[in-house]
């Protein structure tokens, strides 16, 4: 049984290829290993990808459009990702359906189901503003906006903001994801500052560019996984914040690390190299 | 200017045009709302209701809306 509130939050960027699978699969890690029953659910139908960056692909048997066709139970759909104890769960997205295979009062059920098993329902958005991502937010209370810093992605962004405001979606926390400190320093990339300004949402946290978050993937082991990798406790202080164990961040972010840190985060990023 | 000053400053340009542009969705749902609040206060006719955004020669966009009250609401009383 779930602790309690239970809350549903989706992931979301507009923009595709901004790290939002990789993200969420590292925020649910740390949300599992914090205590919290967490589930992951994959509503890009059509592109099934949450499973792979998991590394556990060749244990979903069905997925979500099976529940919602009544081809399977959601308890028969749920798999456990043993390395987080029994805390975490994912539910796999469709590879060979549409989005349109999906209806919203189906989803809807889903989402209402797994709020008596589940504290976090992670719902991981397709790309894009049509039919998959409305009804992907349409059951959320909360949604999580991924962004890096760059132009495009900005204003997407601020196009899935105003769409979730229309939602009514109260609570809308921002994500930067590929942060590059030393670039930033250098003014040569907009800083967290100037994109929570920009966007006039909260900061959930910042995610710096790290080649070790390609290679966690490559392996299908989140680095959520790994407590001595530098890049472990930006997700941890992420899930923290977002389960209210921790203040938001400052929202001018990337100085309030020490240096020390992203010498750290720079460091490993030479070395995997 | 170094680039990171240059992304914010578009930034600030492209974001500032398309917020002013409202979706066929939001002006739907704005048109629902305005029915609604209306409806608390008169009897009105929800589904009679039109807006319409008109460019005003000198002044910019102008905004209008036409919403019937049912026969049931009496004029006189609101004079």
């Amino acid at each position: 049984m779930s602790l309690g509130m239970s809350e549903a939050i989706v992931f979301t960027s507009g923009k595709g290829g901004v790290g939002k699978t990789t993200l969420l699969a590292n925020i649910g890690v740390a949300l599992a290993n914090l205590g919290f029953k967490t589930v992951l659910l994959d509503a890009d139908i059509g592109l099934r990808n949450l499973d792979i960056v998991l590394g556990i692909e060749n244990k979903i048997r069905f997925n979500v459009v099976d529940i919602a066709h009544g081809i399977c139970t959601i308890e028969q759909a749920l798999v456990k990702d043993h390395r987080s104890g029994n805390n975490l769960s994912i539910i796999a997205a469709s590879q060979s359906h549409l989005k349109e295979d999906l209806s919203k009062d189906a989803f809807r059920q889903i989402i209402l189901q797994l709020k008596n098993t589940f504290d976090y329902i992670l719902i991981d958005c397709p790309a894009g503003i049509e039919y998959g991502f409305k009804n992907a937010i349409r059951s959320a209370d909360r949604a999580i906006v991924i962004v890096n810093p760059e132009v495009s992605s900005i204003r997407d962004a601020d196009r899935v903001i105003g769409i979730l405001e229309l939602e009514k979606i109260k609570k809308i926390q921002l994500i930067v994801n590929r942060y590059q400190h030393d670039l930033s320093q250098k003014m040569d990339m907009i800083s967290v500052k100037d994109i929570v300004e920009l966007l006039g949402i909260k900061l959930l946290g910042v995610i710096p560019e790290d080649i070790s978050i390609l290679l966690s993937s490559n392996e299908g082991k989140p680095i959520s996984y790994h407590n001595k990798h530098p890049m472990y406790q930006f997700f941890y202080d992420i899930a923290k914040s977002l389960a209210g164990q921790k203040d938001l961040p400052a929202q001018d972010f990337a100085k309030s690390k020490t240096e020390s840190l992203w010498k750290k985060v720079k460091r490993s990023f030479t070395m995997n190299r | 200017m170094k680039t990171g000053n240059k992304a914010k400053n578009r930034l600030q340009q492209i974001l500032e045009k398309d917020r002013s542009v409202l979706s066929p969705g939001s002006f739907r749902i704005l048109k629902k709302e305005l029915g609604s609040i209306i409806s608390k206060y008169l009897d009105v006719d929800k589904r009679k209701i039109k807006l319409i955004i008109e460019e005003n020669s000198n002044e910019g966009y102008h905004l209008s809306a036409d919403l019937p009250l049912k026969p049931s609401v009496k004029a006189e009383e609101y004079e």
